[in-house]
């Protein structure tokens, strides 16, 4: 790294660790504390805790809301109930300013929908006091189309309406609708029955590590009744 | 490492939705595009199937991914939504047709479009528009034009497509349009085309009310004539016109055009000039090569009157100002192959008679640079400046018994020293 920093191009460069793979490997109990141990030394193997300088260190903390058999939405009129409680020494009236501000604030609807709408908020000088550096509510109905490669399901351009390309973008069209299908539990031919997809609801705030232990250590059920919407399976897909 | 909380959540939140809400979404995009994958190109083109295309697939991303928030996505979905007139005080006076619409786009829940038009192509009303360059850049094109021409299509008459209308040297105009210049009408010698079964259609155009409504400034009413031998007439006797309009000028703007024909004598040039060896009045100085008619078929002629869904070099010059090959472009497109190819054996049968013209290239109608190749001959031949590239054809070079003379022409200088009192006509003469 010493001798990246003498090459004007390579200065100040860094290393960025990605893990993959750990998805779930974590599973455990989360009402038995020491299983709650285990899972986190096991998820931080990786890590050499007494290099760790704690100061330095901001975490991702997020709660998945589910309910079986059912598609959850995170409701657009409930953004602000959540950020009240994410950032609780906000006035009501600082609170209707950081949801308005479309520099700190995007709302991003679900299939356009503008009543479902989950939300990513920077609340910057904001949310010092209640050391929060950033929100996400979402949901997981990306899951069923996530890849990590260009696929089917990816973001396209109206280029593939061009001669060349819209015949590959029926058929491509027409395999999306055939997951719809399987998603809602429906059957695409006699030997394959899809598996009803659920959707989680997750909202996800990021704190300086330090912090963790103190902040936001649960979510009363009552603000999770107001601002979740719940949907049959084969309603949504 | 998010945790998972199994929790109650009332059902009484339930919204009744219908079942299977993406599927059906999906498959009226589906629709939408296959539609689209069926319609004719010609109709393909249009703006309002463009717009419709791409808000399309802006819709069919918002179904995976949240909706694209770019400044092209944004104007998109404002032309193509519903829109309202602005609350507030409206008196009976204040003129609605006038005033400014307001998108409705997040007052009304889910996002539909309305008013979609199953025309030659699925396409949205004529109601509002977007700006060219946002919707070619939505397609991943710079233009409109680059457009067209994947489509194979000409685009709509009255366009020059590439120019940014903001910077001088791009304000390219057209042509002088001979119909203005000529008193008499266009007179049409033969009927050969039409008893040959050549049959021109009609320029496709949009149906329906919302098309009816709006004045169509795209179309020209002259050329909605379907007469082949008409049409090509028309080409005829705007083409050396459009020629001679289009001569260079020399690098120094000072210097003037390498042409010496006054600005009146231009408007009543016709195709005879090309049969005569003297250039008198015309040039001054010129290059010449002999060329034979394989060569003037397969790389001259090709480029005065491209084949129907030529695609056009984007850097094309001087072609695409002129007025006769907008009417060729229009007419190629109005044919069938079998008819474009018959039409174009027909010009170039009066192409062959030529004696001269100028030595197109492929981006450009006339060339001036200094060929110094054996080929290539300079009259008078010093100084060896740059001058007009002409190609003579070998066919009538070799037999003819001819004078070429370049040099002011006689007459006009005659012409100059009589009315010098109506200095007025002699600034015409130095355009």
């Amino acid at each position: 790294m010493h001798r990246l920093n003498q090459s004007s191009y390579f200065k100040d460069a860094y290393f960025l660790h990605e893990l993959r793979g750990v998805k779930g490997q974590t599973h455990h109990d989360t009402f038995d504390p020491a299983q709650r141990e285990a899972a986190l030394d096991h998820a931080l193997e990786f890590l050499d805790q007494d290099r760790i300088e704690v100061n330095d260190w901001k975490v991702d903390v997020a709660i998945g809301i589910w309910s079986p058999d059912s598609i959850l939405q995170w409701r657009t009129s409930g953004h602000h109930a959540v950020l009240k409680h994410v950032l609780p020494s906000l006035s009501d009236e600082k609170l209707s300013a950081l949801l308005k501000s479309s520099s700190r604030t995007k709302i991003d609807a679900s299939c356009q929908l503008t009543d479902f709408s989950g939300c990513r908020v920077i609340p910057g000088s904001d949310g010092k006091t209640d050391h929060i550096l950033y929100v996400q509510k979402y949901t997981s109905d990306k899951n069923l189309t996530y890849q990590l490669h260009e696929g089917i399901y990816r973001r396209r351009g109206a280029s593939e309406l061009l001669p060349a390309s819209i015949d590959r973008l029926m058929g491509d069209l027409h395999r999306i609708g055939e997951t719809f299908i399987k998603a809602c539990g429906g059957e695409v031919d006699e030997n394959e029955l899809g598996d009803g997809v659920e959707s989680v609801c997750r909202l996800e705030v990021r704190i300086p590590l330090r912090y963790a232990l103190s902040k936001l250590l649960y979510v009363p059920q009552n603000i999770i009744t107001r601002v979740i919407c719940k949907l049959p399976i084969v309603t949504w897909w | 490492m998010p945790l998972k909380y199994h929790v109650d959540v009332p059902d009484h939140f339930l919204v009744i939705v219908p079942r299977s809400f993406k599927f059906y979404r999906l498959a009226a995009i589906q629709i939408v595009v296959e539609r689209l994958s069926r319609a004719p190109p010609e109709a393909r083109i249009w703006k309002e199937s463009l717009i419709l295309g791409a808000v399309t697939v802006y819709m069919h991303n918002a179904l995976i991914y949240r909706p694209a928030e770019g400044a092209r996505e944004t104007e998109l979905v404002e032309t193509a939504c519903q829109h309202e007139l602005p609350t507030g005080e409206f008196t009976a006076e204040s003129d609605t047709d006038d005033a400014e619409t307001v998108p409705v786009i997040s007052a009304r829940g889910l996002y539909f479009l309305s008013d979609l038009v199953d025309d030659k192509s699925p396409r949205l009303p004529r109601v509002r528009t977007m700006d060219e360059h946002s919707l070619a850049g939505l397609y991943g094109a710079s233009c409109l034009a680059d457009i067209f021409s994947i489509f194979k299509q000409s685009g709509p008459r009255g366009q020059t497509g590439e120019s940014h209308p903001g910077r001088v040297p791009n304000r390219c105009r057209k042509t002088m349009d001979i119909r203005y210049t000529h008193e008499d009408p266009m007179v049409v010698e033969t009927n050969e085309l039409r008893v040959d079964g050549v049959r021109v259609r009609d320029r496709m155009r949009m149906q329906g009310r919302d098309a009816d409504m709006v004045i169509d400034d795209y179309i020209d009413q002259h050329f909605t004539s379907t007469d082949p031998d008409e049409l090509i007439a028309t080409v005829m006797a705007q083409f050396p016109v459009d020629v001679f309009e289009l001569s260079p000028n020399h690098m120094a703007h000072s210097e003037g055009a390498h042409t010496l024909m006054s600005a009146r004598r231009r408007d009543k040039v016709s195709m005879d000039i090309f049969h005569s060896y003297d250039l008198r009045g015309i040039f001054d100085k010129i290059q010449y090569s002999v060329i034979n008619e394989e060569r003037l078929k397969r790389f001259i002629f090709p480029r005065f009157f491209p084949p129907k869904g030529k695609i056009l070099p984007k850097s094309l010059q001087n072609f695409r100002k002129s007025t006769y090959f907008g009417t060729w472009r229009d007419l190629m497109d109005r044919v069938s192959n079998h008819d474009a190819e018959r039409i174009r054996d027909y010009v170039f049968s009066k192409f062959r008679l030529f004696r001269w013209l100028p030595y197109a290239q492929s981006d450009r109608m006339w060339a001036t640079s200094v060929m110094k190749t054996k080929s290539w001959k300079m009259v008078p031949s010093t100084p060896k400046s740059a001058c007009p590239q002409l190609a003579f054809i070998d066919r009538y070079w070799l037999k003819e018994s001819r004078t070429l003379q370049v040099g002011p022409d006689p007459a006009i200088i005659d012409l100059r020293e009589e009315e010098e009192e109506s200095s007025e006509e002699s600034e015409d003469n130095m355009d």
